[in-house]
């Protein structure tokens, strides 16, 4: 039922040059899952994410000293090295100073006829930041333009944010039947869905979705008994990992909060901005329809936190004291994004998460930060967490040692949640 | 270190303003303390955040990067502890322990931890000047702002990459976009203060800060004489000014005074070390801790002559690393009359700043800085959890060696930890890298005569 998913991720780099030599597209390589893959599609390329690898990142180690994270030195290595030699570019919209350092180097010892780090603001709602995110699209259009040698029209990016948005829509479906209980697909199977769908062209993988999703329907169903965990945090896009915790069948990962799954894929382009102007449509999808990952900000939450039930625990923003009253004449309008703890607890009550694992790829600044007020988070709701820490090598012993402590130490989660939690999730 | 290590081949007079800065500095420290007995408004905030914006408001500004310094020159290791009890991991910045784990324990230098009325962090040269920040007003009960000075980060300011086509748009875009953000952030401390914000005082911060880089700069270029007038490690002390008290009146009065003294000693050839052998460059922050470790290197005719780290702060120097890559317009300081000019010359000069980090525009620096300070070799204090400041030395250090025939050591540490620092074997590899820079000198000074 996977198997073609699973055949793109066995050997990436074959299946990309097979894939342009055979659909006879160029392509371009992202880092993060911020980068606007619309307007590259748009122009006529195939945008392929970068994945790290297991291979010792020895290049990247004349360049990165060894405490930023393996995740970004990975990507480097491969870059240097040759191995992704068949991308006709790279781009990434910034997200960490990691990831920064990581593109900068490509940018000037690597070997691609294009580079560009695309500023995608760190904080996200203001109207100042729509502003300067739409002008820096209109300069990255401008470049694909040049690259691709062809003009793109709005109906072209309109196109390319309906297959886009197809896609999202497509997996948000299969996704829905990871809250039946049991899931009818693993996290290893949610994961395989999504890191294929990065890698090859979208329309291919929406064909593939369709089918997949017909095929579902007669599956035989999973493990009844299994405990339901959540994946949060780093980057996951190393697959044995969840060999480790779905390997004996003991639990299922029946949701997370990770950019290389739902992180990806949630959150699709504001339908009455895609009739206008469609690069104004890709700056609501990107900077306030996803969910946010730990390094975007908004500077006005603090006067929607006022009324949130996780004041007391933690909270993107705060004003923990319920006694104190906002002033009149806060200067600044609600924040449109949402909280990222809050989301993160939302999706666990909805998929009746008995336990939530928090992984942090070491040295990783923005979620190691929001580790502690993640755990809070997860606590007001009666979810207990365990925190894993890992590398671009998955050390199968010690994690599985770990996980398995966890799951043998799970209760069913009396979801007895406060009104005003549960008011507040919704 | 060892006995021999120890003597000072031959002491240089001490500087005739140390007792000045000492001065400042402690009333400085005393403000803070008066002000929270008195209940005068202080804002926490990041030291790239625009501190000029504390000149139009009655307030006291800390930078929470001065406040991990001083925690981590007492060494008080407990606070990181603390911090790392409550979830922070080791692997993080050790100034943002050290401010955590003082604002848990609430207890400082200053006796509590100083609490303040609002909060400003940035995100741009790395997410912990946003995240620390964040934790800390949570925790605080405080009211939190965040500017964003990541502008300075489009391909297009990139200096050595950019493509030209949209140089002069993403400048003009990008100091629009922050100078919005600086106006945001004013409205925002009047708002937490309860205070209206001055525009005449605002307008003499910007000017005393802009007169107060370019002192700066001279500070910087005296320091650079052959041979230099004074230790590098007292440029260390003296940063404080620059960094955490860069719009005050009190910073020119010094910045004068030690310039003055320089340009005497170059005059009268009084050395800053007793014997300068070789120069060294010192990149990022030093480790506050271990200052005494450049003791050795002094004592074996090593001088510090020269950081790209320190010039950052400069009016001049800062834009060092965007030569040739930005617009005239925006290297220029105009004279603000009101507001929104404040604003916009505040806003130049972080993106100029934030620019360093750019890898291609800080390697084509740091060449020219050896060229120009005729080193001999270069320490990189490789600094554990901080990610925007020890950026691109590898590909610093590679460049040094490959272009200029330069070594270049790599000193593994964290500012304020003293857990991340191992001095035993440091001071190994340190001994054995001063050889190497004497062997490396002679070796070129021979080669230099062959060739003549």
């Amino acid at each position: 039922m996977f198997c073609d998913f699973e055949k793109i991720l066995e050997d990436r780099h074959k299946y990309a040059r097979e894939l342009k030599s055979s659909s006879k597209k160029n392509m371009i390589g992202y880092m993060c899952s911020y980068t606007p893959e619309e307007i590259i599609y748009a122009a006529g390329f195939i945008p392929v994410r970068f994945l790290s690898s297991e291979d010792n990142p020895t290049l990247a180690e004349t360049y990165m000293q060894t405490y930023y994270c393996t995740f970004s030195r990975s990507l480097l290595h491969q870059a240097l090295s040759g191995e992704i030699d068949y991308l006709d570019g790279f781009v990434t919209a910034y997200s960490c100073a990691t990831m920064r350092l990581a593109f900068e180097n490509l940018q000037i010892f690597g070997k691609s006829p294009y580079a560009r780090l695309l500023y995608l603001p760190g904080i996200i709602d203001t109207p100042e930041a729509k502003e300067f995110y739409y002008k820096e699209l209109v300069r990255f259009k401008k470049d694909m333009e040049d690259l691709s040698g062809r003009v793109i029209t709005d109906d072209d990016l309109r196109e390319a944010i309906k297959i886009y948005d197809e896609n999202r829509a497509l997996t948000m479906e299969i996704f829905e039947g990871r809250k039946g209980d049991p899931p009818n697909i693993t996290g290893k199977e949610a994961f395989t869905v999504t890191l294929s769908g990065m890698l090859t062209d979208k329309r291919d993988h929406n064909e593939m979705l369709r089918r997949l999703k017909e095929n579902l329907s007669s599956r035989d169903a999973l493990l009844q008994s299994s405990n339901r965990l959540m994946i949060v945090g780093s980057p996951l896009d190393n697959l044995k990992m969840f060999d480790i915790i779905e390997g004996d069948g003991s639990a299922y990962v029946v949701t997370d909060d990770d950019c290389m799954c739902t992180r990806y894929i949630f959150g699709t382009t504001p339908i009455d901005y895609i009739n206008g102007d469609p690069l104004k449509a890709l700056v609501e999808r990107y900077l306030i329809s996803r969910p946010p990952c730990p390094s975007k900000h908004s500077p006005s939450r603090y006067a929607e936190c006022v009324s949130c039930p996780f004041r007391e625990v933690s909270c993107m923003e705060m004003v923990p004291d319920p006694r104190r009253k906002l002033p009149d004449g806060y200067p600044f309008k609600k924040s449109q994004r949402m909280c990222r703890f809050r989301h993160s607890v939302k999706l666990a009550i909805n998929h009746k998460v008995e336990g939530a694992i928090i992984i942090q790829q070491k040295f990783c600044d923005p979620h190691g930060f929001d580790y502690h007020h993640m755990v809070q988070a997860f606590q007001s709701a009666g979810i207990p967490s365990v925190f894993l820490e890992i590398d671009n090598v998955i050390t199968t012993g010690t994690l599985k040692t770990r996980v398995q402590a966890f799951i043998e130490m799970l209760e069913p989660v009396d979801y007895v949640i406060e009104p005003e939690i549960r008011t507040a999730i919704q | 270190m060892k006995k021999e290590d120890k003597e000072i081949k031959k002491s240089a007079l001490p500087l005739r303003t140390w007792p000045f800065l000492k001065q400042v500095n402690n009333s400085f420290n005393n403000e803070i303390i008066k002000a929270q007995q008195d209940g005068r408004s202080i804002i926490l905030a990041s030291a790239m955040c625009p501190q000029q914006l504390a000149g139009a408001l009655d307030t006291v500004w800390v930078t929470g990067e001065w406040y991990g310094s001083i925690c981590g020159f007492v060494k008080d290791v407990d606070l990181c502890e603390k911090a790392e009890r409550n979830g922070f991991p080791h692997e993080m910045c050790s100034y943002a322990r050290m401010t955590l784990g003082s604002m848990y324990e609430d207890r400082s230098f200053l006796g509590k931890y100083p609490k303040p009325v609002a909060v400003l962090g940035t995100e741009g040269l790395c997410n912990v000047q946003a995240k620390w920040f964040e934790a800390q007003a949570r925790y605080q009960n405080v009211p939190f702002f965040i500017i964003d000075s990541a502008p300075a980060l489009a391909s297009e300011i990139m200096p050595g990459t950019e493509s030209g086509r949209w140089k002069e748009t993403t400048y003009a875009d990008s100091v629009e976009f922050y100078a919005r953000q600086i106006g945001n952030a004013l409205e925002f401390l009047e708002w937490a203060t309860g205070q209206k914000a001055n525009e005449e005082k605002l307008i003499d911060a910007v000017i005393t800060q802009q007169r107060n880089e370019e002192l700066w700069d001279e500070l910087m270029q005296l320091w650079r004489a052959k041979p230099s007038p004074i230790a590098g490690r007292s440029l260390f002390t003296f940063e404080n000014l620059i960094i955490s008290l860069p719009y005050r009146h009190e910073t020119t009065r010094v910045l004068e005074a030690i310039n003055n003294e320089l340009r005497e000693r170059v005059e009268k050839g009084i050395h800053g070390i007793g014997n300068e052998e070789i120069r060294l460059l010192w990149q990022a922050q030093p480790g506050w801790y271990i200052l005494g470790i450049i003791n050795y290197f002094e004592s074996q005719g090593a001088n510090f002559v020269v950081s790209p780290y320190l010039d950052l702060w400069g009016a001049k120097f800062k834009h060092r690393w965007s030569e040739g890559a930005s617009p005239e317009w925006f290297r220029k300081f105009e004279e603000p009359k009101n507001f929104d000019d404040c604003f916009r010359e505040i806003s130049k000069s972080i993106i100029a700043q934030m620019i360093r980090p750019r890898i291609a525009g800080s390697i084509k620096a740091i060449k020219e800085l050896a060229i120009e300070a005729e080193l001999d070799g270069a320490v990189f204090h490789a600094v554990r959890g901080c990610k925007g400041v020890s950026w691109g030395e590898l590909a610093e250090r590679e460049v040094l060696r490959s272009d200029l025939e330069l070594p270049g050591f790599l000193l593994e540490g964290s500012p304020a930890d003293p857990r991340d620092f191992s001095e035993g074997p440091a001071m190994r590899q340190i001994r054995t890298f001063v050889e190497q820079v004497k062997r490396m000198k002679k070796r070129r000074g021979l080669n230099k005569q062959v060739a003549n």
